[in-house]
């Protein structure tokens, strides 16, 4: 091997060793930083609205849209693949729990512009978790690449399957995020 | 075994399988490296090659490298800059959210955004 093969050699190297710190340094940081500084803002837009007299401070609506929030703000940096798919297996046989249903809290608004604006924060919410769990996971990244355009297509063919897969994805994550938020009560403050 | 648990020990055996590829990729990282210093040793030194790298035209002057080095150096400014920032504004709109709001709820995050060390 010559000077210059050596050279090549190390920089390859060097540069698959710098990816891999940089995906799984500072690029899961600045990602969880920008979920939560977007779930900060439409938390302030929900204030807003609420100090605007939109809705009460104390109406039910209001505290779990909040708590909804918050709850995402906490789980953002725990939102992986691997916790998800833990949360599937510890958790299949579960009922899904009607109360926490953002659709159930909302049906019984008489002001359904309000009630959409909600939805909105919530679903709003859900996507950027979403997001995020992809772009922080080098494997679901790849295979998102590869099957986007296909899972494109299928969308625009059957939009009611796709339809009904988002809300149970976003039903998945509401509910890790939701049992993230007391099994860490539970594990660590005990 | 209760559900939390089981939960625990199924997401932290996850977490060790991630770390053990991590772990395992920069392992391979640094044995190819050591494979092709060994390959070279005695040959030449390693302060020539360096100088070569950083005068050598068929590398770009190592201009690559040092640019990302410097944009890194400039990120990592950038986010402390940030964080003192938001470490700042965070007092003032906790104290006017409370006057009107005063059973606000918080999102438990330490005073820079981040996560509190030991979760939360």
């Amino acid at each position: 091997m010559n000077a210059n093969e050596f050279v090549n050699q190390i920089e390859v190297i060097a540069s698959i060793m710098i990816f891999i710190w940089f995906f799984y340094g500072p690029w899961q940081s600045f990602v969880v930083d920008t979920v939560r500084q977007n779930l900060f803002e439409m938390r302030d837009k929900l204030f807003l609205m609420a100090a605007n007299g939109n809705v009460s401070f104390e109406s039910g609506e209001y505290k779990f849209v909040r708590e909804k929030l918050n709850m995402f703000i906490r789980y953002a940096h725990a939102a992986t693949w691997t916790h998800l798919l833990s949360i599937l297996i510890c958790d299949k046989n579960k009922a899904p729990d009607s109360s926490f249903d953002i659709e159930t809290v909302t049906s019984a608004m008489s002001d359904r512009i309000l009630a959409n604006a909600i939805k909105g924060f919530y679903r709003d919410a859900v996507v950027m978790i979403a997001v995020a769990l992809v772009v922080r996971s080098l494997f679901l990244l790849i295979a998102m690449m590869i099957t986007l355009p296909v899972t494109l297509v299928f969308s625009l063919f059957d939009a009611a399957r796709t339809k009904r897969f988002v809300s149970s994805s976003a039903r998945i994550l509401d509910r890790d995020a939701r049992l993230s938020d007391t099994t860490r009560f539970s594990i660590v403050r005990n | 075994m209760t559900d939390n648990a089981r939960l625990f020990l199924i997401s932290r055996g996850f977490e060790l399988l991630k770390e053990i590829i991590r772990a395992a990729i920069l392992i391979s990282g640094f044995y190819f490296a050591y494979l092709a210093i060994a390959e070279l040793a005695g040959k030449q030194t390693e302060a020539l090659l360096a100088f070569h790298y950083f005068i050598s035209r068929d590398n770009d002057y190592a201009l690559p490298w040092i640019i990302s080095f410097a944009s890194l150096l400039y990120a990592g400014m950038q986010r402390r800059l940030r964080l003192k920032k938001t470490q700042e504004m965070q007092g003032y709109i906790q104290e006017l959210e409370l006057k009107i709001d005063p059973n606000r709820t918080s999102s438990g995050l330490t005073t820079t955004g981040q996560t509190p060390a030991g979760g939360i």
